[in-house]
C-alpha cells in the first residue's frame, strides 16, 4: 500500500516543481546551468501604483526591469483590494505596450505646411507647439477667451488637472475647460452640492463590511466595480442576514447575487424613490429627531427641460428651464402632502415591477434595525433627471437618519480613477475652482487669485462651455482652438455624427488631441501629441472614497511621448502675458509684464519651490528633469493649500508615497472614514452629534421633486429603448483594454443584447447582423440573445467600448439641465436585420 | 453525502468558516503545492535557508536570478496557504506565486 | 527556444510599422477601414475557444484564461457551475485544475476550509477566449525574454 502511494507522491512533487519552473521560465535542474549573470542586472524592482482603470482605486504592485513593466499583481497591503485585482487589473502590465503607441507629434500637412485636409505627418515638438500656439493666439484674437477650450479627464493626474485648470482659467482667462467626468458623475457632484453643500461621499468602502443591506440603483457593480463587488459578495455570502437589492432597466450580472431584483421601466426610478420615501412616512418610520435637527425641506423647480439646443421644441416648451436649479422652502407637512401621490402600488404599476418586491425593498430602508448602503453609478448619473435621483436617494437616507455612520451610507461610485481626485476636488469643471469653490462666487475667485498670486479679476466670473456645449460651439464655429487630453470624446459623446464630428472637422477649428494611442478622436484631430501614460510619469489619483494615492515614475515613455503635464507646462512658455491679458489687468501687477504664462503660473515661487533633490532616491522624474524643479510636489502643495483648514485637508505630499492612500480630510495625520458625525469627523463641532457643515446652517436638504418623462421614448417608428454601458473586460472606450490580447479575445466586439422573444418576433436569430438606428444615426452589430445581459422586452443594450461600432452616433445628446451630464441610458431606436453587405 | 457538502453550493461555501474541513480529510502530508519565489539575487542563499526551515518545504529549483521553486507538503489547504503567506512575508522576497496545487488521492 | 525567433520577427515588424506610418498617416486597426463618419459592417460572431489546453502565462501573477466555453454556466446565489469541476473534491473525477488555495484566504488573510466568498464570482478575474486575432498586437515582453536580451546565449 505504501510503495505506490510514495511513488505517486514523488510524481506529484516533480510535477509541481516542473509547473513552477515552467511558470518562472527556469530549468528544473537549475543547479546544472553554469550561468553567470550580473546580479544587479536581473533584479526586479517592485513598486506600488493605483490601477489605471476605474474609480475603485485598487492598488497594484508593479515589477519593472530594464525600463519596462514586466509584471503586476494586486497589492496585499491595500485596504481597497487586499491583494485582489479584476481581470483588467491583472493585465495592467500590457496596457502600455500596444503595438501602435504614438511616439511622435503628428500634424495634418499638405505640401510641407499645416492643412486641415492634409495627412497626419510626423513633426517635431517645436513645430507642433509653434503651429498650435499660432492657432490658439489667432482664436484668442478673433473671439477672446471664449474662442479657446479644453476637454480634459477624470484620468488626468491631480497635477495635470490642476496645471490645466490654471492654464485655462488664469492663463487664457477662459473657463471653457471641462473634464470627461461631465459624462460620468457630474450629476452626483451637483447632487452632493445641492443636498449637502459639499461634494463627495460621507462614507467609505468600510461601509461594505458593516452594512446589512445593499441597494444598487442603476449600478452593475459586478462588472463595473469588480473588486468592490468581491467585497459585497463576501459580505452577503458570509453573513446570511445581509440582503442585496439590484435595480436596473435590464438584468445583468449583479442580479446573480440579488435577493431582490427589480427591472423597472426607464425613468420610473423617480417614482420608486418617492414611493419609498412615502412608505417611510406612512408607516411612521421617519427618524423625527434626526430630521428636525439636521434637515430642511425644499421644493425644487420643475419642468426644467432636457439640456438640448435652445431651439429644440422640448426646450421651448419647458417653463422652468431658466430657473432649473431653484428651490423654495417648504414644511415637513407640505413635503408629506407632496409624497402622498407616490404610493407603492402606483409606483409598482408605473415601473412595471412586482409590488411585493418593491415593498421588500422599501422595508430595507424603513426598518430602523437594518443598516443600508445604497450604491449608484451611471443609471442615476446619466439621466436627464440625474441630480434629482441623487437628491431623492439622499431624502430616504436622511428621513431615516441612515447616514454618516458605518454601514448606513448613500454612496455614489465613480467610473474613472480620478473623477473625484482631479475632476471634482481640483475643480476642472467649467464652473468650478479647487476645494468645491465656484467661478461665479467673487470670494472664491479672489481666494484662488490670491493663492495663485494673480491680479484681482483674472478669473472670469461666468461658467465656461461644458462638455456638450463645447461640441455644439465647435460645430457652430464659435470655439476655434481646442485641446483634448486623456479622453476619447468622438467615441464617448452622444449624437457624435451630428454634434461631435462636424465640430472637429469644421474648417474654422484647430483640434489638438494628446493620447497614447490612435483613438478615433486622435484620428479626427489636426494635431496629435503623443502622451506618456500611467507609470511612465509620476502621478496622483483620488478614488470614490476620498482616497488620494500617488505613484512614482517607474519607466520612461516610448519615443518622444511626453506626459500631459509636460505638454501643458511647456506649451505655456509660448505665451507672453501681453498676448493673453488685457492691459488693465497687467497694470494691477506690472511685475508680470514681459513674462510668459509659464513664469506666472508655474515659476511663481510656489510650484517651483521644491528642488529636484526632494525626489525619493532611485526614481526618475522626466518633468522635474525638464523644468529643473520637483513639479509634482510643487503643484500638489500649492493645490493642497486651497483645502487645508476647509474640510478638504490633504497630507504633506511625501506622505502619499509611503502609504496606500489616505482619505481626506486628513487632519493631524489621521484620515477621515465617515464625515459629518461627531467622533468620526474632526470638523464636526462637539455636542452637535451630526453636522452637515457644507452649509453654514449645518443642515442637509430634503427635496420634493416629481416624476417627469424622459426626453425621448419609443414610438411606432423607433419602438425600442436603447441603453448603453460597459462590460467587465473593457474599460470605457477600450483604448487600453482592447490592446491587451487576452481582454480583446474575451469580448472582441460590441453586440446588441435583446430579449429572445423580441428577436423571434422580428424574425431575428442570435448572430444576425442588425442595424441599430435612431433619428440621429446607426451602427451595425451582431445580435446577442444570451449571455450576461438579459434585457426585458422592448429594450436593447449595446456597450460602447468598440470603436468599430460607434454606438454614440445613435444616442441622444439630452442632458440633465442641472448637472449638464448626458443621458446615455435612454433613447428610441429601431432594430432591422442587415440583408446586404 | 459527501457531494452534498463539497464546495459546489453556496450553503457549503457560507458555512465554510465553521465546518471543520472538507469532507475529504486527508492524513498529514496529503496536499502538495509548488510556489515560485522571486527574491533578491544577492539574498538567494538566505531566502533558501529561510524557506527550507519551514515545515514541509523543499527546494526543487534555484536560479541565480533570484528564483526558487518550492514544493510544499501539508495536511490541508490552509496549512499550505499559511506557508505561502509566511514565504511572502520573508525578508527580501518580492513575490511568492502559487503555481500548482493538488491533493494526493492516494492519501484519501 | 521560442523566444529568440519571435523577437527577430518583432523587430522586423517594428521597422515595417514605423515606415508605413510615415507613408500612410495614422490608422487604427481597432477602428477598421470605415471612415469616422460612416459605419462599416459587423463581422460574424466568433466561436469560443473550447479546449482543455492551458496557455502559458506571461508572468506568474497573471490569471490564467479559461480555455473552454462557459456558455450557459450558472454562477449565482443558487450555485457555481465552475466549482462543480474545479472544486478540490471534484478535480479527481473532472481532471480540471483545482481552484488555487490562494482563493481560500479571506480579506483578513485567514485561510478558510473552502473557497472564500470574495472569490465566489469566478468571472471577475477569469475570462474565456474567442477564437479571433486581435487587430493590434501587444509588445509586452516577459521577464525571461528581457533577461535573455540582457544576457544573450542565456540558458533558454
Amino acid at each position: 500500500m505504501t510503495a505506490p502511494k510514495l511513488d505517486r507522491r514523488q510524481v506529484l512533487k516533480l510535477e509541481a516543481a516542473a509547473m513552477a519552473a515552467l511558470a518562472g521560465g527556469m530549468p528544473v535542474a537549475a543547479g546544472a546551468a553554469n550561468l553567470i549573470t550580473e546580479r544587479a542586472e536581473s533584479e526586479l524592482k517592485w513598486d506600488k501604483a493605483p490601477c489605471r482603470f476605474c474609480g475603485t482605486g485598487c492598488s497594484v504592485m508593479v515589477a519593472t526591469k530594464d525600463n519596462r513593466v514586466v509584471a503586476t499583481h494586486g497589492d496585499i497591503k491595500s485596504e481597497v483590494n487586499r491583494g485582489l485585482n479584476c481581470v483588467k487589473g491583472y493585465f495592467l502590465s500590457k496596457i502600455m505596450y500596444g503595438h501602435d503607441r504614438l511616439t511622435k507629434p503628428m500634424l495634418r500637412k499638405k505640401g510641407g505646411t499645416y492643412d486641415k485636409n492634409g495627412d497626419l505627418t510626423e513633426v517635431s515638438w517645436d513645430e507642433a507647439f509653434d503651429v498650435m500656439a499660432e492657432k490658439f493666439k489667432a482664436a484668442l484674437k478673433k473671439r477672446g477667451p471664449s474662442g479657446v477650450g479644453m476637454f480634459g479627464s477624470g484620468q488626468w493626474t491631480i497635477f495635470e488637472g490642476y496645471a490645466a485648470s490654471k492654464l485655462f482659467k488664469a492663463g487664457f482667462r477662459s473657463n471653457n475647460i471641462d473634464p470627461n467626468a461631465r459624462h460620468c458623475m457630474a450629476s452626483a457632484a451637483v447632487g452632493f452640492m445641492r443636498t449637502f453643500g459639499i461634494d463627495e461621499p460621507m462614507g467609505c468602502y468600510d461601509d461594505i463590511e458593516a452594512t446589512d443591506a445593499f441597494v444598487l440603483w442603476g449600478s452593475n457593480m459586478a462588472e463595473m466595480h469588480p473588486i468592490l463587488w468581491t467585497r459585497v459578495a463576501d459580505r452577503r455570502l458570509s453573513a446570511p442576514h445581509v440582503r442585496v437589492a439590484a435595480l436596473s432597466t435590464f438584468e445583468h450580472r449583479s442580479f446573480d447575487l440579488a435577493d431582490i431584483g427589480l427591472v423597472f421601466k426607464p425613468q420610473t426610478d423617480l417614482y420608486l424613490l418617492n414611493a419609498i420615501a412615502n412608505h417611510i412616512v406612512k408607516t411612521g418610520r421617519v427618524n423625527k429627531d434626526f430630521v428636525n435637527k439636521h434637515t430642511l425641506f425644499k421644493r425644487g423647480q420643475t419642468d426644467i427641460g432636457y439640456g438640448l439646443r435652445p431651439d429644440h421644441p422640448l426646450e421651448k416648451k419647458a417653463t422652468g428651464r431658466a430657473r432649473a436649479g431653484d428651490a423654495q422652502d417648504m414644511s415637513y407637512d407640505e413635503y408629506v402632502k407632496f409624497l402622498s401621490d407616490y404610493t407603492l402600488e402606483k409606483a409598482a404599476e408605473m415601473a412595471g415591477v412586482p409590488l411585493n418586491r418593491l415593498e421588500a425593498l422599501a422595508e430595507l430602508y424603513a426598518d430602523p434595525k437594518i443598516k443600508v448602503t445604497s450604491f449608484w453609478t451611471m443609471g442615476f448619473n446619466q439621466h436627464t433627471r440625474g441630480v434629482w435621483c441623487n437628491n431623492l436617494v439622499y431624502n430616504i437616507h436622511l428621513l431615516t437618519g441612515k447616514i454618516s455612520e458605518p454601514g448606513n451610507s448613500p454612496f455614489s461610485l465613480t467610473g474613472q480613477p480620478s473623477a473625484c481626485g482631479t475632476a471634482r476636488e481640483v475643480g476642472t469643471f467649467s464652473h468650478r475652482l479647487p476645494a468645491d469653490m465656484v467661478v461665479t462666487n467673487k470670494e472664491h475667485r479672489e481666494k484662488a487669485e490670491h493663492i495663485w498670486k494673480l491680479p484681482e479679476g483674472t478669473i472670469p466670473d461666468k461658467p465656461g462651455y461644458h462638455a456638450v456645449q463645447q461640441n455644439r460651439m465647435l460645430k457652430d464655429g464659435l470655439l476655434n482652438a481646442y485641446w483634448i487630453q486623456v479622453n476619447n470624446n468622438l467615441q464617448a459623446a452622444a449624437n457624435g455624427n451630428e454634434e461631435t464630428y462636424p465640430g472637429y472637422r469644421n474648417p474654422e477649428n484647430f483640434i489638438v488631441v494628446s493620447d497614447a494611442y490612435p483613438t478615433v478622436t486622435a484620428l479626427a484631430a489636426d494635431l496629435i501629441l503623443p502622451a506618456a501614460m500611467w507609470v511612465e510619469k509620476e502621478g496622483a489619483y483620488g478614488n470614490a472614497e476620498r482616497r488620494t494615492h500617488t505613484w512614482h515614475q517607474l519607466v520612461s515613455a516610448p519615443g518622444e511621448a511626453r506626459s500631459d503635464l509636460w505638454q501643458l507646462m511647456e506649451f505655456s512658455k509660448r505665451f507672453k502675458v501681453e498676448e493673453v491679458w488685457p492691459e488693465e489687468l497687467i497694470a494691477k501687477q506690472p511685475e508680470y509684464r514681459g513674462k510668459t504664462l509659464f513664469d506666472v503660473l508655474y515659476r511663481n515661487g510656489q510650484v517651483d519651490k521644491f528642488p529636484v533633490d526632494d525626489i525619493e532616491a532611485g526614481y526618475v522624474n522626466d518633468e522635474a528633469k525638464a523644468f529643473g524643479f520637483y513639479v509634482q510636489k510643487g503643484l500638489f502643495e500649492e493645490y493642497a493649500s486651497f483645502g487645508r483648514g476647509h474640510g478638504h485637508d490633504l497630507a504633506p505630499y511625501d506622505t502619499y508615497h509611503q502609504v496606500r492612500g489616505l482619505r481626506w480630510p486628513v487632519v493631524n495625520g489621521q484620515e477621515t472614514r465617515w464625515r459629518f458625525r461627531e467622533g468620526l469627523d474632526p470638523y464636526v463641532q462637539q455636542g452637535t452629534g451630526v453636522q452637515f457643515y457644507g452649509f453654514p446652517d449645518g443642515k442637509a436638504r430634503i427635496f420634493a421633486l416629481p416624476y417627469e418623462p424622459p426626453a425621448e421614448s419609443p414610438d411606432k417608428d423607433f419602438p425600442f429603448w436603447l441603453s448603453t454601458g460597459r462590460v467587465l473586460e473593457h474599460w470605457h472606450s477600450g483604448t487600453m483594454t482592447r490592446r491587451v490580447p487576452e481582454l480583446y479575445r474575451a469580448f472582441p466586439e460590441a453586440v446588441c443584447f435583446m430579449h429572445p422573444d423580441d428577436a423571434t418576433e422580428l424574425k431575428l436569430r442570435r448572430g444576425d447582423e442588425v442595424k441599430v438606428e435612431s433619428r440621429r444615426g446607426f451602427v451595425r452589430v451582431r445580435l446577442e440573445t444570451r449571455g450576461r445581459d438579459r434585457p426585458p422586452r422592448g429594450l436593447v443594450f449595446v456597450p460602447w467600448f468598440d470603436e468599430s461600432k460607434l454606438i454614440n452616433k445613435v444616442t441622444l445628446d439630452a442632458t440633465d439641465p442641472l448637472s449638464l451630464q448626458t443621458d446615455y441610458k435612454k433613447c428610441a431606436v429601431r432594430i432591422e436585420k442587415v440583408t446586404t453587405t | 453525502m459527501i457531494r452534498a457538502q463539497t464546495a459546489i453550493d453556496r450553503r457549503a461555501l457560507i458555512t465554510g468558516r465553521v465546518l471543520p474541513a472538507d469532507p475529504v480529510v486527508p492524513p498529514p502530508g496529503g496536499e502538495i503545492a509548488s510556489i515560485l519565489v522571486q527574491t533578491r539575487p544577492d539574498r538567494l542563499d538566505a531566502t533558501e535557508a529561510g524557506i527550507t526551515a519551514l515545515r514541509g518545504c523543499e527546494i526543487y529549483g534555484r536560479d541565480e536570478k533570484g528564483k526558487l521553486v518550492v514544493v510544499v507538503e501539508g495536511p490541508d489547504a490552509s496549512s499550505l496557504g499559511a506557508t505561502l503567506n509566511t514565504i511572502s512575508a520573508l525578508p527580501n522576497v518580492y513575490s511568492a506565486s502559487l503555481v500548482f496545487h493538488a491533493v494526493d488521492p492516494g492519501a484519501a | 527556444m521560442i523566444g529568440k525567433p519571435a523577437m527577430v520577427v518583432l523587430a522586423i515588424a517594428l521597422v515595417a510599422a514605423s515606415s508605413s506610418l510615415l507613408a500612410q498617416g495614422v490608422t487604427s486597426g481597432l477602428r477598421g477601414p470605415a471612415p469616422l463618419n460612416e459605419e462599416g459592417p459587423a463581422p460574424p460572431m466568433t466561436p469560443m475557444r473550447n479546449t482543455a489546453e492551458r496557455d502559458i502565462r506571461n508572468y506568474p501573477e497573471q490569471p490564467p484564461v479559461i480555455p473552454h466555453s462557459i456558455d450557459g454556466y450558472q454562477v449565482d446565489m443558487n450555485g457555481n457551475k465552475c466549482l462543480s469541476c474545479h472544486a478540490r473534491a471534484r478535480t479527481g473525477e473532472s481532471q480540471a485544475p483545482m481552484v488555487s488555495i490562494t482563493h481560500f484566504m479571506d480579506r483578513d488573510g485567514q485561510f478558510l476550509a473552502s473557497v472564500s466568498p470574495r472569490r465566489y464570482f469566478c468571472t471577475e478575474c477569469r475570462v474565456p477566449q474567442n477564437v479571433t486575432t486581435p487587430p493590434v498586437t501587444n509588445d509586452f515582453v516577459d521577464i525571461d525574454t528581457l533577461l535573455n536580451r540582457a544576457a544573450p546565449g542565456g540558458h533558454r
